[in-house]
């Protein structure tokens, strides 16, 4: 009697929690589709005041009240809808546009909330529409790795030497979104960058060295030489290995001598990308060097010594054809997929 | 003699039914867990993607590239629409990796003729042994496209062939035939750039029957209006929305689909690719990664994001329905068996202190006691052991509960992603949660003992799925199961 009552009980509150969500799921569904009607309307008229102002028309005061009554939602969505598309004279309209109805004040004020996903909010709001210049660059120090992201995202379009600053102390951030941004920011940003990388280049430790050195890649301005050089004899094998890559796009003959003397480096990754760069360079006095690899014990050294002997023409694949008699056999194995290469073929023929 | 033996059966059947009750107590007690689980996770996700700007990404110069490898065999009805479509996703840096799997119609003829293939000969290292490669061509007309040529050896050894091959930092496993949304990798990539300890992340699979497509991609989804599939698109939100979502807090996932995961590509090559020997090579994948992970000192996490789409056709018919479920949890009992020494094993953490010891106490057991409750008080009514409106009282309780998760899952749908945005839509999916405990629960009850069984018996072919072709019936077109497989 005492289970049957409690299977009753239980049955009845499961009816209830069964109707509450069948509530949420349909009344959901009737109120999407009541705000979809009510905004489409809207949207037509409000995408046709943007359009007249961002095409030079003043705005009357009575549109713009309007525009003011449309949900502040509606408003950010039809921003982000033009926005992409803009830039120039029609981006500040659009900027000044979204200043009158307010929205560059709101976002601003998200910025300074306390909940990490209004500040989120408010940051991708001031991406968006621009503006912020006196709140997001605080949002570069803010606990929520998201939030950080949002403001590395923001300074693309503010690229003043404060930013930069923290753009390249977010290249050593412990969340690796913070430092993909960051170092996407920055290559986006280009020559502008160049000093104060270049200076973060000689500085900086650890994890920041290593991002920063791919951004330096990305730009292979010769302002990065001397750090890369320095770097090249970092205790960080990884470090070592993307300085030479570095020094591979930068050429320059201190830079190749180093090259070849890092081809006996400890670290495979080392030697891998010592060939690889030797190879980019077509430094062709280092082919007995490289020759040598093909001997390395570990399968991407030899792979990139092979690859960089075809790119450096006849000394290389003359070197190839020597090696194919090998009596190691991943060396002559090596060799033989290289020259079976069909580009290595053709180059062959010409000889 | 009649007397006391007519006691012991009624001692045993009330025996029984406070098990099965007691176990209906503690399932429903974690899926309460998950369900918290799932709906918290869901909350900390939404702020993380309203108003996100996926175009930055897009434009990212240091994207890690990903490398998606479609296994293909007997498709060419489809591959070339598939392969224009997998090109075609947004990801600024992207290698399609299309492997034909020694396919005896035209598929080769196909990717041939459509994408202008030119043989290639890059060097690369075998790692993992696989059949024979007959060739390797690159498109002409689309550089980033792949195709690999090789002999019959399966799904995993396709798989395995185009890792070796494949350049990306991370893979896209996928079926041949999965339709994936343009934006989906855009969204895949979220937790691999977050976390350094993910190996991989999978996303929602949705089901694509009755679904407008275009140029392989689905317009306008649709709740379907039969019964069979209806019933598959709910079980599907529930597993992914409900199940896998909540496990993203509670210790990681176990499984990610088959037809489209994500997974760091040198660690799938270090635990050595995908196993040959098993039919449910996606989650035995998955364990071996997690467990190669926690032994090395790695990363072991694997992540499911509720935003990337794929969709994939479901079976419309009950014996192949059937036989894919079998298959299922065939796959299941293999792969747990394979990796037994996990069980509540500290050593691997979460995953063998509560991921694992669920999978084998909840998904691999439960139809076995489920199909023991109902036979136990179908028995008890007949021989008048149990009272009739007290087991009615019982049953109501149990499957109400199920109906409150799917119900439950659908609110997260709706409030989330709202795909089915008609009211038609809405409505159907909802009457096919609310039959879907009425008979089709008992039925993969039967296909999942079946399974079961067959897993006992040691025995471990794939089968055979039918598919009608996305949406158009024009392009309906049967499949052989090496590759085009079909997960959830």
């Amino acid at each position: 009697m005492m289970s049957s009552m409690l299977l009753q009980n239980f049955l009845l509150v499961q009816s209830s929690f069964l109707a509450v969500t069948v509530g949420l799921f349909l009344g959901h569904g009737l109120w999407l589709a009541w705000y979809k009607r009510r905004c489409q309307a809207m949207w037509a008229h409000a995408q046709a005041i943007f359009l007249a102002t961002l095409a030079g028309a003043i705005l009357p005061p009575t549109e713009r009240e309007w525009l003011r009554t449309v949900p502040v939602r509606l408003q950010i969505k039809l921003c982000a809808h033009l926005t992409h598309n803009l830039s120039g004279t029609n981006k500040q309209a659009l900027t000044g546009l979204a200043c009158t109805l307010g929205l560059i004040t709101r976002g601003e004020t998200l910025c300074r909330s306390r909940w990490w996903w209004r500040r989120l909010q408010g940051a991708r709001l001031l991406t968006l529409l621009g503006g912020g210049e006196h709140t997001v660059p605080a949002l570069f120090l803010d606990r929520e790795a998201l939030v950080r992201v949002q403001a590395a995202e923001w300074a693309m379009e503010h690229p003043t030497p404060a930013v930069l600053q923290a753009l390249l102390t977010m290249l050593g951030d412990v969340n690796g979104l913070c430092r993909f941004t960051a170092q996407d920011t920055l290559l986006h940003l280009g020559r502008v960058v160049t000093e104060p990388l270049a200076c973060a280049l000689s500085l900086s430790a650890g994890l920041q060295v290593e991002t920063a050195l791919v951004v330096a890649v990305g730009l292979a301005e010769p302002r990065f030489f001397k750090p890369a050089l320095t770097l090249s004899h970092s205790a960080t094998p990884g470090v070592r290995a993307l300085a030479v890559t570095l020094l591979g796009a930068l050429g320059g003959r201190e830079g190749v001598q180093v090259l070849t003397t890092l081809l006996d480096d400890d670290a495979s990754e080392v030697r891998a990308a010592a060939a690889q760069a030797l190879g980019k360079l077509r430094h062709w006095p280092a082919a007995a060097a490289l020759a040598g690899l093909l001997r390395d014990r570990t399968w991407s050294v030899r792979r990139e010594a092979g690859l960089a002997l075809r790119a450096l023409g006849s000394p290389g694949l003359l070197f190839l054809r020597r090696s194919l008699q090998d009596t190691d056999h991943f060396a002559a194995d090596m060799a033989r997929q290289i020259l079976d290469l069909p580009d290595t073929s053709s180059l062959m023929e010409a000889i | 003699m009649i007397g006391p033996w007519s006691d012991l059966a009624s001692l045993i059947l009330v025996r029984l039914e406070w098990i099965s009750l007691a176990y209906l107590l503690f399932v429903n007690s974690f899926y309460a867990v998950l369900l918290l689980s799932a709906s918290w996770a869901m909350l900390w996700h939404a702020p993380q993607v309203r108003e996100e700007n996926l175009w930055r990404v897009l434009g990212s110069k240091v994207a890690p590239r990903i490398s998606m490898l479609a296994p293909a065999y007997n498709e060419a009805a489809t591959i070339g629409e598939s392969v224009r479509a997998l090109l075609a996703l947004y990801y600024p840096n992207l290698e399609v990796v299309v492997v034909n799997d020694g396919s005896q119609d035209r598929t080769f003829a196909v990717l041939q003729e459509q994408f202008n293939l030119v043989p290639v000969h890059p060097i690369y290292r075998r790692q993992i042994d696989t059949k024979p490669v007959r060739g390797l061509y690159r498109s002409r007309r689309h550089p980033n496209l792949l195709v690999i040529d090789k002999d019959n050896g399966g799904k995993a050894d396709a798989l395995n062939t185009g890792l070796q091959l494949a350049t990306g930092e991370l893979v896209c496993a996928m079926d041949a035939d999965t339709l994936i949304e343009p934006d989906a990798l855009l969204r895949m990539i979220r937790p691999f750039l977050l976390r350094r300890d993910v190996l991989a992340a999978g996303g929602i699979i949705r089901v694509v029957n009755n679904s407008m497509g275009q140029s392989g991609r689905v317009v306008v989804p649709h709740a379907p209006r039969r019964a069979l599939v209806g019933f598959q698109v709910v079980e599907y939100l529930r597993a992914f929305l409900f199940g896998r979502l909540g496990w993203n807090l509670l210790g990681g996932n176990l499984i990610i689909s088959g037809a489209f995961g994500l997974f760091r590509r040198e660690a799938v090559i270090a635990a050595n690719g995908y196993a040959h020997d098993t039919v449910g090579e996606d989650m035995e994948l998955v364990l071996r990664l997690r467990r190669y992970g926690y032994e090395q000192n790695g990363p072991h996490q694997v992540a499911f994001i509720p935003d990337p789409v794929a969709w994939t056709e479901v079976p419309e018919s009950l014996r192949v329905l059937g036989r894919q479920r079998d298959r299922w949890h065939r796959g299941l009992a293999d792969a747990l068996w394979r990796h037994r020494r996990l069980f509540l094993n500290p050593r691997y953490g979460a995953m063998g202190l509560v991921g694992y010891p669920y999978f084998v106490l909840v998904e691999l057991i439960a139809p076995v006691v489920e199909a023991l409750g109902l036979c136990g008080a179908l028995v008890g009514l007949l021989l008048g052991t149990f009272n009739g409106s007290f087991a009615l009282l019982f049953f109501l309780c149990a499957y109400g509960y199920g109906l409150v998760l799917t119900a439950y899952t659908l609110v997260l749908e709706e409030m989330n992603f709202h795909r089915y945005e008609g009211k038609r839509d809405r409505l159907w999916l909802l009457l096919w949660a609310l039959l879907e405990n009425f008979g089709y629960r008992q039925l993969t009850v039967v296909w999942r003992l079946r399974g079961f069984y067959k897993f006992w018996r040691g025995r471990m072919e794939w089968g055979v799925m039918e598919r009608r072709g996305f949406a158009h019936a024009e392009s309906a077109a049967q499949q052989q199961p090496s590759s085009g497989g079909d997960h959830a």
